[in-house]
């Protein structure tokens, strides 16, 4: 019994765990480049999740395919943010991090305010036809989780090809590595900025279509998922896709596991230790080499 | 001229003591007067480590929090005057601040931040959680409560005009301590940290240990705040305490104002809160949260526009004027001047 409800959580957080890594790789995406963090990352979510759901409630949408609005529309606010806002923060030069976490903790408030002002704030779930389990052995598996961990597996598969092939993402790891340098390389760093974080929304986009037919929403929704990516940055090293998949599963694992042994609510406290603990002993992330000896 | 600098503070200050004396204030807006002056002495405190040092907390709530349930405790449980227990508990909240800090200042401020953050997660679902902490009832979820008396011994008034002038005399001290900072050798040091902590430390600047006294000194008044909240109240709420609001107001107001400025901290929560309570006073219920919108907002709008806040912004807007009428005054000298000379 002990062991089956066991195992069942160590599949439910394997699952949402893939998840978890999608968003907290937008995240470090933009941390490993630019260097800043945006702590309205959780919000952004929440507003594709909201997207995601009036889309497949009211308009019909398969809720797979809402990812594609969600990242649409998020990337053109993304570009527009940053070539408009934070670009101009980064080049001020002095403590731009300071700035921009003020700045986006200034929209994550905004936003979370003005959504409860639009859309209230009950929790607000929809039906798809994915909806529905899968019997493997005694095992329940939940169909809409285990798609949107393949898909999330294929998003991180195609980041990866993405950064470590295409030009492009020569360009994103040459100017996370030294932007001074790069740009001696006639490398556009505005521009390599606009697209790193173009991503980062872009995969948040796609996240919240991934999160939208097991996950209910609310305005509120974004806070958690924001500290679990911090988490994952911190702990997948920046910008690194690999470190940032296997962080997310095991999170999740944490999450649920935990959850199912001393309830959700004392589970986050292992979140909490967890996060400290690689701060404290491998700040510069699990995967990552240590640099200085 | 240098005079003149004493005069604006102490008008102000003579105004804030006579204020309640001479005008006949109601209760309702005693309180609020009351809150502002708190929050004025938290972002204060947090400018200490936040803007002074360049400590980034996320987590001033931790220390206010731990202020006021130490504070709480040793008033009910251990019969303490609550004015020792606010020292004694400030001095305990400091050290914890140490311990936190010693294993974090090694990170990455931009994790520092996180931490702290992290940190006061944890407390949040420790004090929500658990109804006793080291064997001693903390209250869980509902809070640490006690029934208020009339008892001026032990920091129970009947009336609000002592806490006002309590919360007063703290910012004061807050501010005397802050501007001591600016003046001292240690101040520079910790601006050092600030701008560029390789470059202080090259310098021979001990960056960690100014970095746990600055820590210890902003996490020891705001755990004093907290103290006199919950003597104020007669309740601490966990989930105000130890929740984001809280600590992330403290710092907005910080920033708004000027982080790094003596009067940022009390101008920016004057302002900030100010604004809070109109739009909360006068916006329809329907339009709840509206003073939150309006608070992010600012924020933005500040951080984009008024980089360093609003102090050196006006600072430099003086400068800027002072500049052009002198750059006036010098272009008629020299016209009258070169006229005697024809």
């Amino acid at each position: 019994m002990t062991v089956s409800i066991l195992t069942q959580a160590l599949i439910d957080g394997i699952l949402i765990g893939g998840v978890y890594a999608v968003i907290g790789l937008g995240l470090s995406l933009a941390y490993g480049v630019m260097g800043v963090v945006n702590w309205a990352h959780g919000e952004v979510l929440m507003v594709s999740m909201y997207i995601s759901y009036y889309l497949t409630k009211f308009a019909g949408f398969d809720p797979y395919l809402t990812a594609l609005v969600n990242i649409l529309v998020l990337g053109v606010v993304g570009f527009i943010l940053q070539k408009y806002i934070f670009n101009r923060l980064i080049n001020r030069g002095k403590a731009a991090w300071r700035d921009i976490l003020l700045f986006t903790a200034g929209m994550s408030m905004a936003l979370q305010a003005l959504f409860n002002l639009l859309f209230g704030a009950e929790v607000k779930s929809v039906e798809t036809r994915y909806s529905g389990m899968l019997e493997l052995g005694n095992m329940l598996v939940s169909v809409p989780k285990l798609i949107s961990f393949l898909l999330a597996a294929l998003c991180c598969a195609g980041l990866y090809v993405f950064i470590q092939k295409s030009e492009m993402g020569r360009a994103l790891r040459a100017t996370s590595q030294d932007r001074i340098t790069a740009q001696l390389m006639s490398i556009n760093a505005n521009l390599v900025y606009c697209v790193a974080f173009v991503i980062s929304l872009g995969i948040v986009g796609l996240s919240g279509a991934l999160l939208t037919p097991f996950y209910s929403v609310n305005p509120y929704v974004g806070v958690s998922f924001c500290f679990k990516a911090f988490i994952i940055v911190a702990m997948g090293g920046k910008g690194n896709i690999p470190g940032a998949m296997l962080s997310g599963v095991i999170i999740g694992v944490i999450e649920k596991l935990g959850g199912a042994m001393v309830g959700d609510n004392l589970a986050q406290i292992f979140i909490f230790v967890l996060f400290i603990l690689i701060l404290l002993v491998k700040p510069e992330g699990i995967l990552e080499k240590r640099v200085r000896g | 001229m240098k005079q003149k600098k004493w005069i604006l503070p102490v008008i102000v200050l003579l105004a804030a003591i006579l204020l309640p004396v001479v005008f006949h204030i109601g209760l309702s807006n005693m309180s609020i007067l009351i809150s502002v002056l708190l929050y004025m002495y938290w972002a204060s405190s947090w400018n200490i480590m936040g803007g002074y040092t360049g400590l980034f907390s996320l987590g001033n709530g931790i220390y206010i929090g731990l202020g006021a349930y130490l504070t709480g405790c040793l008033f009910v449980y251990a019969n303490l005057t609550p004015y020792a227990g606010m020292l004694v508990a400030a001095l305990l909240t400091g050290v914890f601040s140490i311990i936190i800090g010693y294993p974090t200042f090694r990170l990455q401020s931009i994790f520092y931040s996180l931490a702290t953050f992290a940190l006061l997660g944890m407390m949040k679902i420790i004090f929500t959680n658990f109804q006793t902490i080291f064997g001693v009832n903390v209250g869980g979820s509902n809070g640490f409560k006690f029934s208020p008396g009339n008892d001026p011994l032990n920091m129970q008034f009947s009336s609000k005009m002592p806490y006002y002038y309590i919360v007063l005399g703290m910012l004061v001290a807050v501010l005397l301590v802050s501007h001591w900072i600016t003046r001292s050798k240690r101040g520079f040091y910790f601006r050092a940290i600030s701008a560029n902590e390789g470059a202080a430390a090259s310098l021979g600047v001990s960056v960690l240990s100014l970095k746990m006294q600055a820590q210890f000194i902003s996490a020891f008044f705001s755990a004093m705040g907290g103290g006199f909240y919950c003597m104020f109240i007669s309740y601490v709420d966990p989930s105000k305490m130890f929740g984001v609001e809280l600590s992330i107001n403290v710092m907005i107001m910080c920033v708004v104002g000027g982080a790094n400025t003596l009067w940022g901290p009390v101008i920016g929560a004057g302002l900030i809160y100010t604004i809070n309570r109109i739009v909360t006073m006068y916006a329809p219920s329907s339009l709840n949260g509206l003073a939150t919108l309006i608070s992010g907002l600012i924020l933005m709008i500040c951080v984009f526009f008024l980089p360093g806040g609003l102090i050196p912004f006006l600072a430099d807007e003086r400068e800027k004027r002072a500049m052009s009428r002198r750059k006036a005054t010098l272009q008629k000298q020299s016209g009258g001047g070169g006229g005697i000379h024809e």
